[in-house]
């Protein structure tokens, strides 16, 4: 038997604000929510798209070994939780570098990658990863 | 609210079982609790399971598996929590015979993971996170568990070697247990020295995919005790949950579902952690073993390896930790295992356990969905009649 593990176009498409532009819900109470919720930690049910910064850093990391079918990454890779400028954090795949060369609190900023290359009816998915980010490591 | 007790208990092997279906599991573990328990009646079930949809193509588990064992007509109710099913069933049953609702009522898990190619096993895990925001991401359960162990190990200086004498410990412990996947004795680099699963997480640091089921008759502890058993009754059922992508939360070395689950059962049971003779703990991932040991207060924070590794929770320590082996060796039928965990506290308690802690008291059951989103913690109180 054999699933379905890519999302739908619809829901893909429905993503697309958080996937392609990292835009999160930003509510009265300044909280930051991504990803976005109906209800904030303060009750509020009224909310702004917030586009997060593309720049952070590294919190914690891992490179897995295990394939996950249709993805267009074939193991080993990294995947982390990134802390942005603002203090948001998200869980992304770290690219653009050598396994071995990822450290916790490494900078990194935003990319636009494939992420799955043939999803339900064929699609090709996108979404955000992290890499390197070499101008703030110059600073 | 009326006191409730277990009045029958039932599992069956865990392991790869080929031969066996989702149902003839069910059966076997249901059939046996049925049969202890000599209830007048069935007034209600609840199914565990977190996964059958994916994993078999089957849903709807409460007509299935009611109408299997001869209860068609039973209210029969599907509960999913991911890992966490089982515990939360065992709550609903708790709750509905407590709250006087049902009399007595049949709570049982079951799991049926090896119909599904290996490939996909990553996959199912990814359903337990946030699919769209971690899954999306390539981020599997054993990614989230890695990150919080290198995060453990960056901030409590815990080593390698102690998170692998979590699973050192399992599979001893896992020995003499009949049910249990694996009896093998594992060594310590032989866990060290595991392939990479996710780092610094190797292959023998997580728990297997198993096929597996486990079952509970509950009804009034009045009347189960003027039989005259021995007596298990429930001290506490106590359940939190948390946002589910771990990204968002403020730690990543706790588990903040988990404190307060077991916060609140210390709680009802009006006892405090030095009272608990014997525990079961989800140790989904070896690390996942420390947080709930600190979680639940037994050790301070960033002590639990250190614990494990002096031996204070093997079955003669201060903490005697999953004598059935756990997750990690008697297996872990993902819905199943919360209702697993009840049954081995329940034996210790009778007195009957294969790996029996003496003097068992009080017992408890750590049982956690994903990585955290959903905790579960039951204590269970022997009574000498």
């Amino acid at each position: 038997m054999s699933i379905p593990t890519a999302p739908s176009p619809p829901r893909y498409w429905r993503g697309i604000p958080q996937h392609y532009r990292l835009e999160a819900a930003k509510a009265a109470s300044g909280e930051v929510m991504f990803p976005p919720r109906a209800v904030a930690t303060d009750g509020s049910r009224s909310s702004e798209p917030y586009a997060l910064p593309h720049e952070g850093k590294l919190i914690a990391f891992t490179v897995l070994h295990e394939a996950i079918p249709g993805f267009a990454v074939d193991p080993p890779f990294a995947v982390g939780i990134v802390e942005l400028r603002d203090g948001t954090r998200l869980s992304a795949q770290i690219t653009g570098v050598n396994l071995d060369q990822i450290t916790v609190g490494m900078p990194l900023r935003y990319a636009f990658r494939k992420m799955q290359e043939d999803g339900v009816a064929g699609t090709i998915i996108y979404g955000y990863k992290f890499v390197p980010d070499t101008e703030s490591a110059e600073d | 609210m009326r006191e409730v007790a277990i009045i029958g208990i039932g599992q069956t092997k865990f392991g790869e079982l080929w031969e066996r279906s989702l149902r003839d599991l069910w059966a076997e573990a249901t059939l046996l609790a049925l049969d202890e328990a000599h209830a007048p009646r069935i007034d209600a079930i609840y199914v565990a399971n977190a996964a059958s949809a994916l994993l078999g193509g089957q849903q709807h588990l409460g007509s299935l598996l009611a109408g299997h064992i001869g209860l068609a007509e039973v209210p029969a109710t599907h509960i999913e929590a991911a890992d966490a099913s089982g515990g939360a069933a065992l709550r609903q049953a708790y709750i509905a015979v407590a709250g006087g609702m049902a009399d007595y009522v049949l709570v049982g898990g079951v799991e049926k993971m090896t119909d599904l190619e290996s490939e996909y096993q990553g996959y199912i895990q990814t359903t337990f996170g946030d699919q769209d925001f971690e899954g999306f991401n390539g981020i599997t359960s054993a990614a989230l568990y890695a990150m919080i162990a290198q995060a453990y190990m960056a901030e409590y200086g815990a080593t390698r070697e102690q998170m692998a004498m979590v699973a050192v410990q399992a599979h001893a412990h896992a020995r003499r247990n009949p049910y249990a996947q694996f009896t093998n004795q594992l060594k310590l680099e032989t866990v060290t020295r595991a392939p990479a699963l996710a780092a610094p997480l190797r292959m023998f640091d997580g728990a297997p995919n198993s096929d597996g089921a486990a079952a509970i008759v509950l009804g009034p502890a009045e009347e189960a005790r003027k039989r005259g058993l021995p007596l298990v009754t429930i001290a506490a059922s106590a359940q939190s949950g948390d946002l589910l992508a771990l990204h968002s939360r403020q730690t990543l070395t706790s588990f903040p579902a988990a404190v307060r689950a077991a916060q609140s059962a210390y709680k009802q049971a009006g006892v405090n952690c030095s009272d608990i003779s014997v525990v079961e703990l989800h140790d989904a991932y070896t690390i996942a073993a420390l947080l709930a040991l600190e979680d639940c207060d037994f050790f301070a924070r960033g002590q639990a390896g250190a614990a494990v590794e002096q031996g204070l929770t093997a079955i003669e320590g201060r903490v005697p930790m999953n004598p059935s082996g756990g997750l990690k060796a008697q297996g872990a039928p993902l819905g199943a295992i919360g209702i697993a965990q009840a049954v081995e506290i329940t034996r210790q308690l009778r007195g009957s356990a294969a790996n029996q802690v003496p003097n068992a008291r009080l017992g408890l059951t750590h049982n956690i969905g994903g990585a955290g989103g959903t905790a579960v913690v039951h204590i269970l109180k022997g009574e000498q009649q």
